[in-house]
């Protein structure tokens, strides 16, 4: 069997270089593809690909990028909606990142800005920096990208909501820059939202500097036959703060990366997860969180509720080095298992390099308590209403750690609808 | 509630062997007895726990063979248990809890949900008479509660559901003086000519405050002696075991 990409046949000879016409952009792309076919393919060998079988992804992502079907979104777009106050609305869909009217000047894209140094320059670093085949392919195929600048002291109220969308087999690569500047606030709202069994293979680097506060959700919320993967690098400044909550419907394959590096003091770091597959989907949900530096802190709760014939991953990695003094962290994974064949793969993993911390971890599974399914019962709610009360509360509990009102809100009511 | 000959076991091991009892509407009834004596598996029995097994004998309940009904269908019918060791429930609001469960109670009989407003209201209502901070409403379900409050919390549910029979499993245990009187005050006013208490207790502390016609001894799985409230005195006094002797 082949190990490395085999990028010399038709499929991908060309592909990608020519769904932009920039010099610059074309330069790195071969760059790139000689890279990528100096590179082994993942199998389940690699102790990071353990229990998730990226074949069928690959096959597909490779499949799909011979063909380049457009969907019907880009010709009439009924579901973008006008930006308000509070809301701006950014898809992306047939390559390219669209919206209606004008985008505030901190966003702006590829194909639509003037100052391409920028894009060039991050870009470039970017692609030195991360060297994974997934990123590479990202690269690769990326035919537009979104970045998102706040000017220092600049604190937005509105949710920048990103809207991955297709209905038709596509392969999907968004790319994304987030850099928010000294004394910045925002909150960003991404939605996977495939209706077609598509590849998404996205990959954002984010970049949070000294005293910015970043408030980022997501939804994955494909179609089954889809496939999802994600790499989300983050690096955060002094007294920076990222809150991330995620929820994960799962697709055929969902694989989501997150890489978080505290690299200055004080800098700290609140994940709170729900995934929630049904059928026979799959969530992998693999976290590296690196202590570089003292005095921060990190803190991860991921729940799983997984149903049916459905199976997760959690790898969750909390590395402390040595000079990272006085760090707190606590890592937690909780998994509800609703069926005899639902499976859930968990390993919590702490990497400690001096004494002077706090650090906890744990992992549980097993299915409903049924303790608690008398108590309800005792009160007279009927078996079921008191399972689903049961999954409800496990869930609502990630939930209610969410602090903006209206994001919470959001959440509580998707939670209602996914348990109709 | 007529109790015959009842014989359960839990895993395979006879807890209650022979028991006979009978509750008449209005009737308060106290069962006393030392640790291990059943107290709690004849609660739990009554509640429906699964874990209970019944090896022979009969229950009737409001002329009902008790076994055919389900946890829930028990409950619907005006049975209610208070547990020793309440349930915590993270996650789920108190109020929400108690919401649902009413409205439980509500669709068995065929009636329509209480509006969002009276339910309230008899909420503070109930919380107020039983000394309960507002606060604890919109906690989990007994999420970090101290052993007081979740026992508290037993009777918020008990008046809100306005039971038939109400069996209190030890919710004197752990409670301090003042919160016994007002978890004393919340029982007394529920009594009614149409309502009866089976009340469980290690000691006859919450006796004192809530009289009970009868009062019964447990000891391995039977009844060993009844009489009036004047036999709570006797055993506080002295002790189980020149019962258990004879």
């Amino acid at each position: 069997m082949n190990t490395h990409f085999d990028l010399n046949g038709s499929q991908l000879k060309d592909y990608g270089l020519d769904l932009i016409d920039v010099d610059w952009l074309k330069q790195l792309k071969k760059e790139t593809l000689a890279r990528l076919k100096t590179q082994s393919i993942p199998s389940k060998k690699d102790e990071e690909w353990r229990y998730t079988n990226i074949k069928p992804l690959i096959q597909k992502c490779f499949e799909l990028a011979a063909k380049n079907s457009i969907s019907n979104l880009k010709k009439d777009k009924p579901f973008i909606q006008k930006h308000s106050d509070n809301n701006i609305f950014i898809y992306y869909a047939d390559g390219h990142f669209c919206f209606m009217g004008n985008l505030p000047s901190y966003i702006k894209t590829l194909r639509t800005s003037e100052d391409q140094m920028i894009f060039q320059t991050l870009l470039n670093y970017d692609v030195e920096k991360i060297h994974t085949p997934f990123a590479d392919l990202n690269t690769l195929m990326l035919s537009d990208v979104l970045m998102i600048e706040t000017l220092k002291n600049q604190k937005i109220d509105a949710t920048i909501h990103i809207i991955i969308c297709s209905d038709v087999e596509q392969n999907i690569n968004p790319r994304l820059l987030v850099r928010l500047r000294e004394n910045s606030s925002i909150r960003i709202f991404e939605h996977y939202l495939t209706s077609n069994s598509c590849v998404i293979n996205s990959l954002t680097d984010i970049n949070c500097e000294k005293n910015s506060q970043l408030d980022y959700y997501k939804i994955i919320d494909e179609q089954e036959q889809g496939y999802h993967l994600s790499l989300s690098n983050i690096r955060l400044a002094r007294n920076s703060y990222l809150n991330l909550f995620s929820w994960d419907c799962g697709a055929n394959i969902s694989r989501n990366n997150i890489n978080i590096d505290l690299v200055e003091k004080n800098a700290s770091v609140n994940l709170n997860a729900l995934f929630f597959p049904t059928g026979k989907l799959h969530v992998d949900n693999q976290l590296k969180i690196k202590h570089l530096a003292e005095k921060c802190e990190s803190s991860l709760d991921y729940r799983g509720i997984l149903q049916d014939q459905s199976t997760g991953v959690f790898g969750g990695e909390v590395y402390v080095a040595q000079e990272a003094r006085d760090t707190q962290s606590d890592m937690k994974n909780r998994n509800l298992l609703l069926s005899d064949d639902a499976r859930i793969n968990t390993k919590p993993v702490l990497e400690i390099y001096n004494e002077d911390v706090q650090c906890s971890h744990s992992a549980t599974s097993g299915c409903l308590d049924n303790d608690k399914l008398f108590y309800l019962q005792s009160r007279g709610i009927e078996e079921t209403d008191a399972m689903n009360i049961l999954i409800r509360s496990f869930a609502s509990e990630i939930i209610e750690k969410i602090k903006n009102s209206q994001m919470k809100r959001t959440f509580q009511e998707y939670l209602v609808q996914k348990l109709q | 509630m007529s109790i015959n000959n009842l014989k359960v076991s839990i895993a395979e091991k006879i807890i209650i062997n022979g028991l006979n009892l009978t509750i008449n509407h209005g009737e308060v009834h106290a069962i006393m007895g030392p640790n291990g004596s059943g107290k709690s598996t004849l609660a739990k029995t009554l509640a429906g726990h699964p874990e209970c097994e019944i090896q022979s004998g009969s229950i009737s309940y409001l002329g009902k063979d008790l076994f055919d009904l389900s946890v829930e269908e028990r409950a619907n019918e005006g049975i209610f248990m208070g547990f020793q060791y309440p349930i915590e429930i993270p996650g789920l609001s108190n109020t929400a809890f108690l919401k649902a469960a009413l409205n439980a109670k509500k669709k068995s009989q065929g009636d329509e949900e209480i509006t969002a407003v009276d339910f309230l209201k008899e909420l503070k209502h109930n919380a107020e008479v039983i000394g309960m901070d507002q606060a604890f409403l919109n906690r989990g379900v007994n999420e970090g509660f101290s052993g007081g409050e979740k026992k508290r919390n037993e009777i918020l549910q008990m008046m809100m559901l306005k039971p038939i029979l109400s069996i209190l499993d030890e919710t004197d245990s752990g409670l301090d003086i003042d919160a016994m009187k007002t978890v004393a005050n919340g029982l007394n006013s529920m009594r009614r000519k149409d309502s009866s208490f089976l009340l469980i207790t290690h000691y006859d502390r919450l006796l004192g405050y809530i009289k009970p016609d009868f009062v019964h001894v447990l000891s391995k799985g039977q009844i060993i002696q009844s009489g009036d409230s004047t036999l709570a005195n006797q055993l506080e006094e002295k002790g189980y075991e020149w019962l258990v002797k004879t």
